[in-house]
């Protein structure tokens, strides 16, 4: 387990989510030009975000995940596919945009250089909040200042500070903060604890829940950290190069991993009871193949310790197995799933 | 009273031991830079704003008192070939020659400084563009064109500063592009561009500060071969005009004296290369600076 373990945190309650869909990510492509040829980050990725869920990616460095949500957030121009945030397309250049992207924030992986080291605290909440023009002067806005910072554990002092004055843990929560100044429906985190000291992790994982329980959000979280989704997520989805290999409950998924890929993932990450010792490990050979030259069939097959002739020509879909349950990209679901 | 005793009189144990610091440790050479550049800096304000006498005293003519070589009582530099005080011609001279360098250098930097924030912005083919018109402005000699220009527009202080600031601004553009990409791919800058923050908002408030200390380096050298260049110019009979006692155009009248006075070269020649050479040292101070900033700020 990590450092955000069951000792360190009371089990998360599941919350109730409404059926209303927040987010519908529906086709999406996403690919950059890498001399001449084209990298393809993102490749068909479908998936509905509900109000009040908390949503993770989970992959492995480079599988597009942080690609994926940066398209999310208007940050990155799809090739194609589309974004609808509470069914308004979030690409789609009109009268709404600021108000639709006002209302999906991202949260940086690191907090230190998404905050300009020469401007104070204030500045820097005050700068999101004047472009999207939710006061003309910054005084009408100091006690909210003051309350968002209260909210996320700091003194009202810290306005007249400067990022340096911080630690990680502190900026962190202070890029949260900016964030959450501007009444943001959903927030995307893209790996919002790795970077942090694994004390301080278990205590913004924490603000996090709180947070999202008191100001009514909604998270979509990238992490490689699969135990660490299973505790705070409802619903994941699996990367590998740039496509969805399987989705489904957070809990089910990570008990009972249908894809190869996954049971590697999960058998990669450290254990802390004495009966999961004797789990197998599975070992992935080499490096994951160049997302400019995919692989034909399954992407997964130049690595996958069940692949067969079949793997190599044919692309599974991403559909229920068989036997029913979640949606899984294999032609042989579950054969390495409790080994 | 030296800084030493006045440190000792002080006689907080802070000061004391900044005070037992060897004499030979202090940045002597920030000093006498700070205050060479503090001085000059209020001889120019004299100049510009100071007492209304001094044209008069500059421009009075006594033909029975030519040539006098320097020390002769109430010519404290002599005078000239007119029987003009060579030092009062200096001062007034600062007027002409530091003002056009300032006024070109101010040019230069605008049109620099402002394409090259627009190339860093702009899209991919803005970029190319700016590349190619600072590759093409740099293909040309400058001082060449800078004769051309004021041929065509006419003698003036203020046609002469133009000429030279439209084809001195390249340099500020390629630092400012260099810079600025460095500065624009930083994470506070897509966090401002994804909060919806306008693009001259992001570059006054984010870029411009990232890379002002770089520019102010860059502007202090330009100064200088701006200045070199404006005397130049008027040496060669294109600066403010006859009688005008711009440095350059005082060097081209008393190299008609050479052989009688050749004296007469070594104010305005003095004065041209004691400007050029502490704007320079500035600019080495600023560039000291601006790195050891750099390196406090990753570690």
């Amino acid at each position: 387990m990590s450092a955000t373990g069951e000792a360190t945190l009371p089990p998360h309650p599941r919350p109730k989510t409404a059926t209303t869909p927040l987010l519908e990510v529906a086709g999406l492509h996403v690919t950059f030009p890498v001399g001449g040829r084209r990298l393809q980050a993102v490749r068909d990725v479908s998936l509905t975000i509900n109000e009040g869920a908390v949503f993770a990616i989970v992959g492995e460095s480079g599988c597009g995940k942080s690609s994926l949500v940066r398209a999310i957030c208007g940050m990155y121009q799809p090739s194609a596919g589309s974004v609808r945030f509470r069914g308004i397309d979030v690409h789609a250049p009109g009268e709404h945009w600021r108000q639709i992207r006002r209302g999906v924030q991202l949260l940086f992986q690191e907090p230190l250089p998404s905050l300009n080291p020469r401007h104070t605290i204030r500045r820097i909440f005050w700068e999101p909040m004047q472009a999207n023009r939710l006061a003309s002067d910054m005084r009408e806005v100091e006690a909210d200042m003051r309350a968002q910072l209260a909210s996320v554990g700091l003194g009202a002092e810290a306005l007249d500070r400067y990022p340096r004055d911080f630690s990680g843990g502190q900026l962190q929560r202070i890029a949260l903060a900016r964030i959450l100044l501007l009444k943001p429906q959903l927030i995307c985190a893209d790996e919002p604890v790795s970077a942090l000291d694994v004390s301080v992790q278990a205590q913004v994982v924490h603000l996090l829940e709180r947070l999202r329980v008191e100001q009514a959000l909604t998270y979509l979280i990238i992490s490689h950290d699969l135990p660490l989704v299973s505790r705070i997520a409802d619903r994941v989805a699996v990367m590998y190069l740039g496509e969805v290999v399987e989705t489904g409950p957070a809990d089910v998924v990570s008990r009972e991993p249908q894809h190869p890929y996954t049971a590697a993932l999960r058998s990669a990450t450290p254990v802390a009871r004495m009966d999961e010792l004797q789990r197998k490990r599975i070992i992935l050979k080499g490096e994951p193949p160049s997302p400019i030259d995919p692989p034909s069939g399954c992407a997964f097959h130049t690595r996958c310790p069940i692949a067969r002739a079949r793997c190599r020509t044919e692309k599974p879909a991403l559909q229920p197995p068989p036997g029913g349950g979640h949606r899984v990209a294999c032609h042989f679901p579950g054969e390495m799933g409790n080994a | 009273m030296s800084p030493v005793s006045a440190a000792g009189a002080a006689g907080e144990a802070k000061v004391a031991q900044a005070a037992r610091r060897p004499i030979a440790e202090w940045p002597w050479r920030r000093i006498i830079i700070v205050v060479a550049g503090v001085l000059t800096a209020i001889l120019v304000l004299f100049s510009v704003f100071g007492w209304g006498g001094l044209d008069e005293l500059a421009s009075r003519r006594d033909l029975s008192r030519r040539l006098l070589p320097p020390g002769t009582e109430g010519h404290l530099l002599g005078t000239d070939g007119l029987g003009r005080d060579t030092l009062m011609r200096l001062l007034v001279g600062t007027r002409y020659t530091l003002i056009i360098a300032a006024l070109a250098t101010a040019i230069a930097g605008s049109i620099g400084i402002g394409l090259g924030l627009l190339a860093v912005v702009g899209p991919a083919w803005v970029r190319a563009l700016v590349g190619r018109l600072v590759d093409l402005t740099i293909a040309f000699p400058s001082l060449v064109l800078a004769i051309v220009m004021v041929g065509i527009l006419g003698r003036g202080n203020l046609t002469l500063a133009i000429a030279l600031g439209v084809f001195y601004w390249p340099s500020f553009t390629r630092v400012t592009l260099a810079q600025g990409r460095g500065v624009e791919v930083l994470q506070y800058v897509s966090a401002a561009r994804l909060f919806g923050v306008s693009r001259l908002r992001i570059i006054l408030f984010h870029i411009l500060p990232g890379i002002a200390p770089t520019l102010s380096v860059v502007t202090a050298f330009q100064f200088a071969s701006l200045l070199i260049s404006t005397a130049g110019l008027s040496f060669l009979g294109l600066g403010p005009g006859l009688g005008v006692p711009e440095w350059g155009s005082m060097l081209a009248e008393a190299r008609a004296e050479m052989t009688r006075a050749p004296w007469l070269l070594i104010g305005p020649g003095l004065a041209i290369a004691w400007t050029v050479v502490l704007a320079n040292l500035i600019g080495d101070e600023l560039a000291a600076g601006t790195r050891a900033n750099r390196r406090s700020a990753d570690s």
